[in-house]
């Protein structure tokens, strides 16, 4: 069917991110616990995340286990 | 099951949807965001609430402050509110909570719906039998302008003006239209985008543009020049796909540099909002 060739399954973390972290209903009050507004905090988390990965790398050249 | 009959635990909502759809539809137990608990379905007057029970110890509102700070933590739980989204949206009408949506208690969550009864069906009733389409449009670069200097007659005429030139004034004249071809290709890269959002348009009941990523956050060598979210309804969608399939194709075989990517159906994140 067409639309299996264009459905993309492998959404992207980021498409996710951006969609559940900035989108949707929101609801605010004293009724209800909700995040602040970190709409932006994923901005550079590919930047995050490859930082994450060097540390441990280095941990790891630093103390070879 | 009480949800509130733990004091320890609090109630994670994902979702609102029509208390009828509820009742006529039988669905398998889903797991929630924190094992062993459940998604469980609350029903009010005529809405019925999708929500979990998570432990207060990690979504009090100071500590899920400090949670979704955590990247791993985020990533994970964040995956989780979509694929149980998504499975809600292939039983029911959703309207979509944003992530991180809690209430210590039942009657809180009930007074919220209470409250916001009129707008919580209003939306319903808007998203009734629709879903989110998602179109980016990538242009690499290079091969657009090349693309571009071979087929643009105006390019043509400048190349063939500049070669009756002197060699000396060649170069002057050729960097000229270098930076005048670049100008030219960014202009049609973004009007031949616009042209295909206003057809896209046309089989949408609504859209919403979106701030076009930077490379440092997609990771891709093109360049995001078009980022846009299509409301439309199930049963009419194909029109949309098939334009949308024939432009992917033209653009793979005519070498145009652009790059057109789609992702759906999604519930309608972008479309779910209170009006104030």
């Amino acid at each position: 069917m067409q639309q299996e060739s264009l459905e993309n399954k492998d959404v992207s973390l980021l498409d996710i991110l951006d969609a559940v972290l900035d989108k949707g209903v929101v609801i605010r009050g004293d009724l209800t616990i909700s995040i602040a507004d970190i709409d932006l905090v994923y901005l550079d988390l590919r930047i995050l995340l490859a930082s994450v990965e060097k540390v441990k790398e280095t941990d790891a050249r630093v103390h070879p286990s | 099951m009480d949800v509130s009959a733990q004091t320890d635990t609090l109630i994670y909502l994902y979702a609102f949807i029509p208390r009828r759809e509820y009742e006529q539809t039988e669905i398998d137990s889903l797991e929630g965001i924190e094992a062993p608990y459940e998604v469980e379905f609350i029903s009010f007057k005529e809405i019925t609430a999708a929500v979990t029970k998570v432990p207060e110890e990690e979504y009090s509102e100071a500590n899920l402050q400090k949670n979704v700070e955590n990247l791993r933590w985020l990533q994970e739980k964040a995956y989780h509110h979509h694929n149980l989204m998504n499975q809600l949206h292939t039983h029911f009408t959703v309207l979509p909570l944003k992530f991180g949506t809690i209430h210590e208690t039942k009657s809180r969550l009930e007074k919220v719906v209470e409250n916001q009864d009129n707008n919580i069906l209003t939306m319903l009733e808007q998203l009734k039998n629709k879903e989110e389409w998602n179109v980016k449009i990538y242009a690499d670069k290079d091969q657009f302008v090349s693309s571009f200097m071979e087929n643009d007659s105006e390019v043509k005429k400048k190349k063939e003006e500049i070669n009756q030139l002197s060699p000396g004034k060649q170069f002057f004249a050729k960097k000229k239209m270098n930076e005048w071809v670049d100008e030219k290709a960014k202009a049609d890269m973004i009007s031949l985008c616009e042209k295909f959002h206003e057809k896209l348009a046309q089989y949408s009941m609504d859209t919403e543009l979106k701030k076009n990523w930077e490379k440092k956050i997609t990771g891709r060598k093109e360049e995001m020049c078009w980022n846009s979210v299509y409301l439309l309804k199930k049963n009419q969608k194909e029109q949309f796909l098939d334009c949308l399939q024939s432009k992917k194709e033209e653009a793979e075989k005519g070498n145009t540099g652009l790059i057109y990517e789609i992702t759906g159906p999604w519930p309608a994140y972008h479309f779910s909002q209170f009006k104030e």
